[in-house]
């Protein structure tokens, strides 16, 4: 009796139990479901994966760690969200990226694409895509080191350690291969360039067609005879050139599959980006350069459904940069005409513009219009007749 | 088909702790403490002064309004006093302290019985009236009132409420199980008194067992057109407007444009008052006790009481054993109010009595956008707007957000993994709306 008299009942507003989710929890989870690919990254490219993830990594937490300190709020900086924001930035470059690239691209995917919004939440794109936009801006030849990947053949000893790797004003000595979205360009003879259009554009598809499917053995480093389904495998299992953490297809299924049971991810997103995209870019034809400078472009309604899927970001992107939960829509319908927005612009970036990448942009672009789409998007107030 | 809503969650619930305990009679004390407000509407005013003699049963405060509901004295003594005591409002009331002399002498006329068929619609009213009945699930809402509507409103369909959706809660549960006839009986009564048709018995199916123990004592009263349902177990199953969803697939207007269950012809009533009219027109009984689950993280031996109005919580606790709460929370964990001392008295509306040991979550975050909260919100607002709105005192997007739509669930709180208080930021807005409102009427 004195000692329940004697004690201090507490006045809390209801409810007063709780979920036993915080933020930590969501981060670390989504952390962990990254953690094979990464590991898939170590081995396929080799320790200067595990360098550039190190960096990213690193310079993300100690940025986050200075920059509460600096503003003097609660110092949070090991709840999971500036590693995830890390680790993402190294997955979409290149496993072979100088040093200050990684660090530099990290610090301002923390100090400014997060917390000059405010900290985690009040962010409008994806911090990990505009530190990506951001250095491509910089540093234009690393588009060009994206466009052409390093890419461990059989001569490249994969976990071989070579610091002049990562200088990058010299060629990467890894043997390169044109990545396997990239727009190979076609070249006519004087004579083929004098046919009648219709034979004309016969000649210039067949040979566009000839090289895509040469540029898809080279990319995964298959000898010429290989067939197009081996060349498909291997982009599923991740034995490609690209970026860092983009190509272990099959890994980052799995991932999203198991944030899915969790309920960390709207299934809605990867799911409406990824079968937009591919559905507009079976349609619509692509764009063919010719060696001349003019254009021309494939055929309607035989679009590479499997390349577009397997061959760039689209999985990556879908499936954990479009997720994100601060900078995609709250509702369900907002959150499918998100990503089928996404899935469009990949599309018409992929197949018209001169980037083979269209993923990032695409939800950078998205991203942009989330509080739109979230305003007219609210759910219908329960009660609220519908007239 | 499942009977369900969209939104809530399911949750353990720990009704295992005490479902099936044998129900126990609290014992009465020596004082006891009758607030005059224990329902929503104007409180009552006393009718009864210091030193007179009161009897068990007999009005201690008069209704006031039509919105209102009478109290009375749960034992016969001596009025010690007519002062503020402690409430579950976390305020002080003003209430009418009796001295129990044990005998428990009834007033004249309390319990005489009666045969519901021999009275009138009116009769059977006013008996409930009199009885100073109220919503008993928590929501204190004076039963009479619900058995009188409006004209132009015609009710085709009566639905009781046994969802108890509430976590920890087993006090409907108790009492569908060991009093399905007068729990019927009264369903019965509220069906004849509004006109209406159908009879539906509600509840979730964690409770299949109560289901069938209404199905058989449906069957042996012989009643037509009733029915029991059994609904999916979620929170808030038991919420009026999920509950009608659910069943009937009718939605409640919105509370802005003062939408009630009887403009889509329903009624619906919880067992307990079901029970509670029963007892009111077949034995001339007003509300005097009622069922209480006693648990929580620092009881040691929970179970659900019947107790006296007016009996303070601390009576209850002793007899439960307690040790080291941190907390006293009257109603359930989701929806129930923490009170700051255990001598708060036993009310009309009090289900539940949780003492807990509760751990602090830590601070609030700024919103992920996880969406969590919008997923779970049954009425279906986005949560995580209005709580913005509430903490930048933007009181005209809470409002064009439908604040005033929310049933104050708690859902979204529950699960948002940033621990931000929205329930509470919600009630902020709400209150801060309508003293904005009312200047603006004024003036
Ligand atoms: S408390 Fe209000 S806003 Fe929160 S889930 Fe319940 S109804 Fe929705
Ligand atoms: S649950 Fe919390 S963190 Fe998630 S959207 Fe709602 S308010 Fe934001």
């Amino acid at each position: 009796m004195a000692l329940n008299t004697a004690i201090n009942l507490k006045i809390t507003s209801s409810p007063h139990i709780r979920t036993s989710e915080t933020v930590p929890r969501i981060m670390w989870t989504v952390n962990a479901v990254l953690a094979p690919v990464g590991l898939f990254a170590i081995y396929w490219f080799g320790w200067r994966a595990l360098l550039t993830m190190f960096l990213c990594v690193g310079t993300s937490v100690v940025t986050e760690f200075w920059i509460q300190r600096l503003r003097k709020i609660q110092i949070t900086c090991w709840d999971g969200s500036a590693v995830l924001t890390g680790l993402l930035f190294a997955y979409v470059m290149p496993a072979n990226q100088p040093w200050y690239v990684s660090v530099v691209g990290s610090a301002f995917a923390i100090g400014i694409a997060k917390h000059a919004f405010g900290g985690l939440g009040n962010n409008i794109w994806n911090p990990a895509l505009i530190a990506r936009a951001f250095v491509l801006a910089a540093w234009p030849a690393m588009t060009i080191l994206g466009a052409s990947w390093p890419l461990p053949g059989p001569d490249a000893t994969p976990g071989a350690f070579d610091l002049n790797d990562y200088r990058y004003a010299e060629a990467p000595a890894t043997v390169t291969a044109p990545s396997p979205l990239t727009d190979p360009e076609v070249e006519l003879t004087a004579e083929e360039a004098g046919l009648p259009d219709a034979e004309r554009l016969a000649i210039i598809r067949e040979r566009w067609q000839l090289k895509v499917d040469e540029g898809l053995r080279q990319s995964t480093g298959l000898p010429g005879d290989a067939s197009s389904g081996q060349a498909y495998l291997r982009l599923f299992l991740g034995a490609r050139n690209g970026c860092l953490g983009e190509t272990a297809g099959l890994l980052l299924i799995l991932g999203g599959a198991f944030l899915l049971i969790r309920g960390y991810l709207n299934w809605r997103v990867p799911v409406f980006f990824i079968v937009t995209a591919l559905v507009v870019a079976f349609i619509l034809p692509e764009k063919i350069r010719l060696s001349d400078g003019s254009t021309a472009w494939s055929a309607w309604f035989e679009g590479d459904m499997l390349r577009q899927l397997l061959g760039g970001g689209l999985l990556i992107g879908a499936i954990f940069m479009a997720t994100d939960m601060v900078t995609s829509p709250v509702s369900n319908k907002g959150a499918i005409i998100f990503a089928v927005g996404c899935g469009i612009l990949t599309a018409l970036i992929r197949l018209m513009g001169g980037y083979p990448e269209g993923v990032s942009y695409s939800i950078i672009l998205m991203n942009t219009a989330v509080p739109l789409i979230d305003r007219h998007t609210r759910p219908r107030t329960f009660g609220e007749v519908t007239a | 088909m499942v009977l369900t809503f969209k939104g809530g969650f399911h949750v353990h619930d720990g009704k295992e702790l005490t479902k099936d305990k044998e129900l126990r009679t609290a014992p009465v004390p020596e004082l006891l403490v009758v607030p005059l407000s224990q329902h929503i509407g104007a409180p009552c005013q006393a009718s009864v002064k210091k030193k007179d003699e009161v009897r068990m049963g007999q009005p201690v405060g008069e209704a006031r309004g039509f919105v209102s509901a009478p109290v009375h004295s749960p034992v016969s003594g001596i009025v010690k006093d007519v002062k503020a005591a402690p409430h579950s409002s976390g305020g002080r009331v003003l209430s009418v302290l009796i001295e129990n002399d044990g005998e428990d002498t009834l007033y004249p006329g309390v319990g005489e019985r009666a045969d519901p068929k021999d009275l009138s619609r009116e009769e059977i009213i006013d008996r409930v009236k009199n009885a100073g009945i109220v919503g008993l699930g928590g929501a204190t809402f004076p039963a009479h009132v619900k058995l009188s509507p409006p004209k132009d409103k015609p009710i085709d369909t009566i639905v009781i409420n046994g969802a108890e959706c509430e976590p920890l809660l087993t006090c409907d549960y108790r009492l569908m199980m060991d009093s399905p006839e007068s729990v019927i009986l009264g369903a019965d009564i509220v069906r004849r008194v509004t006109g209406a048709k159908r009879l539906i018995l509600a509840t979730e199916d964690n409770k299949r067992d109560a289901a069938a123990v209404l199905e058989k004592k449906v069957a042996e009263l012989g009643l037509a057109d009733t029915s029991v349902a059994v609904a999916k177990t979620k929170y808030p199953q038991g919420g009026e407007k999920q509950l009608i969803k659910a069943l009937l697939n009718r939605e409640v207007p919105t509370p802005r444009k003062r939408g009630l269950p009887m403009d889509v012809g329903v009624i619906v009533q919880n067992v307990g008052t079901c029970h509670a009219i029963y007892e009111a027109v077949a034995k001339n009984m007003p509300l005097i006790e009622r069922l209480v689950t006693v648990v929580g993280t620092a009881v040691e031996n929970p179970g659900n009481y019947t107790a006296r109005i007016g009996t303070p919580c601390s009576v209850l606790l002793e007899d439960a054993g307690w040790e080291r709460a941190t907390a006293l929370l009257m109603g359930g964990p989701m929806m129930g109010m923490a009170v700051y001392t255990p001598e708060v008295p036993v009310a009309k509306g009090t289900s539940g009595l949780l003492a807990e040991r509760i751990v602090s979550d830590g601070d609030p975050r700024d919103c992920i956008r996880c969406a969590s909260c919008v997923e779970v919100c049954p009425a279906r607002l986005t949560p995580l707007d209005l709580s913005v709105a509430s903490e930048s005192q933007n009181w005209e997007i809470a409002e064009e957000y439908h604040v005033d739509d929310c049933i104050e669930c708690g859902c979204c709180s529950y699960v948002c993994p940033s621990n931000r208080p929205i329930v509470q930021q919600i009630r902020h807005a709400k209150a801060a709306l309508r003293k904005i409102r009312s200047a603006g009427s004024a003036g």
